[in-house]
Order: structure tokens, then sequence, then C-alpha cells
């Protein structure tokens, strides 16, 4: 089913999938979770901490386990690929309840992609807790905002949003082009569906943080207006991304390298899995960008137990801006 | 051009806003034109009501400090410069010192001047 060149190109790339995905962006998450506990702890800074300082150790424990059993299962999935390739007649074929054909890509790639994304999403469900105990603890009694209209376009660029629909239409326009070269309906319709899905939530994202309920009354407005930035500048990227990577990965397969059918090497299959795996990697690493939050340009003093509460700073700003009365 | 409230002051919180507004405006920092943020952005940024946001809105409106165009939200006025240093409360204060000042000179006791000015503000409220 598949050449022993293109096996081991793909055991290389799957290791890099398992690695980057399951170690080295959990790694930076964790190194991040624990700067921000180490430098600036609830002893200090008690508002960045609405719940027990347990509660998020335990999540980041369970984050790191979570990710380490996802690289156990890769290297195991990956020892069982390379021992099946080279030790036995085996012809690669895993054939599972999901996938019928036993290509590699639909078969390990995919699921394992998902299995991967789990610590993720278990992530982001778990900060979901900690923001929700943000929104409901006390605003700080001086409050402070830059007076000044946020828009849509503040944070993205005019031409920009024109590239991500000209992307978009040229996406679509190519997918109906390349449906003539009997490329399934139902699949067409599901790439646009993926692609305009993904377009209209990263853009409701952007909307939320950009015209949304603060979800910190203590954050630093400009801290606010950075996040915002960067939900704005990452959305827009893999917006932009999305709609190239999957043309390119269908131009591969149009103008596949492979011209004629072997006894082992389809057309249809070169390669497949070894793209599919590097198309979840940039997809995984501009997604995953999203966490990626500079918390050393972020202000963490307004997190302290008496920030806001100094009646000198409100006094100073307040006072000096009554006008003058003629 | 940053702002602040603080809730636990002496003065409450749209006058706050309001104060900071015009100075703003006094001080150059905001200049006729500029886009104020939405009533409902800088309630949620300052963690206020959106009633009281929209009273600093509506007051500012009335002294000619800001402008609000329909669907397009807003703006500093283009005479916000010469509105500002315009204080309706300082005036009606004055105003009020003088006549109290006078009927006091006549002879009228102040619990006579309290009830007379409950009365005549009752009476154009009623009219």
């Amino acid at each position: 089913m598949y050449s022993t060149g293109e096996a081991i190109a793909f055991f290389f790339v799957f290791l890099s999938q398992v690695l980057l995905i399951s170690w080295f962006f959990p790694r930076r998450i964790l190194s991040g979770i624990r700067y921000v506990q180490h430098n600036f702890p609830p002893a200090t800074h008690p508002k960045m901490y609405p719940q027990p300082v347990e509660r998020y150790q335990r999540v980041a424990r369970n984050f790191a386990r979570l990710n380490f059993a996802a690289v156990v299962a890769g290297l195991l999935i990956l020892a069982g690929l390379v021992l099946g390739t080279f030790g036995t007649e085996w012809d690669g074929a895993i054939v599972t309840p999901i996938s019928s054909s036993g290509e590699w890509d639909a078969a390990i790639v995919t699921p394992f992609f998902i299995v991967q994304f789990i610590p993720f999403v278990y992530l982001v469900i778990a900060s979901r807790g900690h923001y929700r105990a943000m929104a409901k603890a006390a605003p700080p009694r001086v409050r402070t905002t830059e007076l000044r209209r946020r828009r849509f376009v503040d944070v993205v660029s005019p031409p920009m949003l024109a590239l991500a629909a000209l992307i978009y239409v040229g996406f679509v326009t190519f997918i109906l082009w390349y449906n003539r070269f009997g490329f399934a309906w139902f699949t067409a319709f599901w790439n646009i569906v993926i692609v305009t899905a993904m377009y209209l939530a990263l853009g409701a994202s952007v909307a939320v943080a950009v015209y949304g309920r603060r979800p910190d009354h203590y954050q630093a407005h400009e801290d606010r207006a950075n996040l915002i930035k960067l939900v704005a500048t990452r959305a827009l990227a893999l917006n932009l991304a999305l709609p190239v990577l999957t043309v390119t990965n269908l131009l591969i397969k149009l103008f596949d390298p492979a011209s004629s059918c072997t006894d082992r090497v389809c057309p249809d299959e070169f390669l497949e899995p070894v793209i599919a795996s590097l198309w979840v990697q940039a997809g995984a690493a501009l997604a995953l960008s999203f966490f990626n939050v500079p918390y050393e340009k972020t202000n963490f003093d307004v997190y302290k137990q008496d920030a806001g509460d100094s009646r000198a700073d409100a006094s100073r700003t307040i006072g000096s801006t009554h006008p003058s009365r003629s | 051009m940053k702002i602040s409230v603080d809730v636990d002051a002496p003065v409450p919180p749209f006058a706050q806003l309001i104060a900071q507004v015009k100075a703003a405006v006094q001080a150059g920092r905001i200049r006729p034109g500029d886009p104020l943020p939405s009533i409902r952005q800088l309630a949620n940024d300052l963690a206020l009501n959106l009633k009281t946001v929209a009273k600093a809105y509506r007051l500012l409106e009335r002294d000619a400090v800001i402008q609000t165009r329909a669907y397009r939200g807003s703006f500093i006025h283009p005479d916000a410069a010469a509105n500002c240093s315009v204080d309706l409360n300082e005036l009606a204060n004055e105003r009020l010192q003088e006549t109290i000042a006078e009927l006091r000179a006549e002879g009228v006791t102040d619990s006579e001047i309290r009830n007379a000015f409950n009365r005549s503000m009752n009476g154009s409220r009623n009219g």
C-alpha cells in the first residue's frame, strides 16, 4: 500500500506531529503558567486567583498528564507502524470503523490529532471557570479605561479584511473548479462549510473581544488592548491560512508527482498521510498561538491586594481634571 | 486618553465622567470631531451601569460638549472647547446664592426660602 520511502517520510512527519502538538506547545504553555504562578503568587497577587490555588495547580498537572499520555500513545503507534512495516509482510492498511480505506491519514493522522487536542480543550474548559469567577469578583474601586472608541477595523486593518474576503472567494471558486476533476460534491460541500464556519467563529471571537464585556475587571486596559489585538491578529492569520492550506493540499493531490499506479504506490495515495500530518501541524501551530500570551509585558501589579483601591490614585486623576470655573 | 472613575468618591461617577471629558477637551487631549466610545463600551470597561454613562453623555450633549449622530455614535462638538467653560451647575449655584442673599436681606427666613423653593420646583414640574 505504501512504498518504503513514503513510509519512512511519514514516520518522521508523524513523530514531529506527536512531539510538536503534545510536547513542544504544551511545554511552552506550562512554562507560562509556572512563570506566572512563581513570580506572581496568590500571597502577593490575590486578585488573580479567584479560585483556590490548588485548583490551578491541579489543572496544570492534569494538562501535563494528558499530554504525556498523548506522547506515549503516539510513540506506541509509531513503534507499531515501524515494526509492522519493516518486521512483517504487512502492507500498511489499517481498516477501522472510521477508515474503511485503510490509509494512514484517515486511520492515524486525523483521529490522533483529535486525541492530541483533548488536553487543550480541557484547558479551555478549565479556564472558563476561572474567567467566570473573575467576572463575579467585585470590580476595583478605581476603574480606568481609554476614552477611545474601539472598532473592529482598529484591530484588523481594512486591507487585511479585504484580503481575507478575497481568499475566501478564491477558495470557494477553487473548490467549485476542482469539482470538475471528480472531487465529490459531498467533500466540496464540507470543505466550504468548514472554512465558512471557521471564518464565522473566528470573526465572532474577535467581535466578542472588541465589543464584549470585560472578562477581567482588574486587567490593565493596555493589556486588554494588546490581548484584543493578539486575538484579532491570530484569528486573521488562521482565517487566511486555513483556505490556503486546504487549497495547497488539494493542488498537491491534483498535480501528483506519481504519474502512474505501480503495484505499491497509487497516485491518489502518494504522500497523502505526510501531507495530512503537515497540514494538521500547521493548523495546530496557528490555533495554539492563541495560548501564547506575552506574560513578560503584562502588568501584574493590578492584581495586588491594594491595587485599584488607592484613594490617592483616584484623586490624582479626578481632582486634576475638574474644569476651571470661570 | 485615560479616564478614571472612583465609585467611592463623594463626586458621583457621572459627574466624574463629565469633568474628565471637559478637562480633556480644554487641555486639547481630545479635539472636535473625535469619536467617543459608545455608552455600552464605556459602561462595560468601567463596570458602571449603562444609565450612569448615558446620563453623563446626555448632560455633555446638553452642554454642547459632545454631539450624537444617529447610527454613528457620539463625537466631540465643534465648539466643545468654548462650551466647556460654561458650567451650568455653577451658573445655577451662583444665581440661587444671589437670590438667597437678596431674600435674606429683605428679612425672609431660611425655612421660608426653602419652602418657597420647594413650592416653585413642584409648581414648575407640575406646570
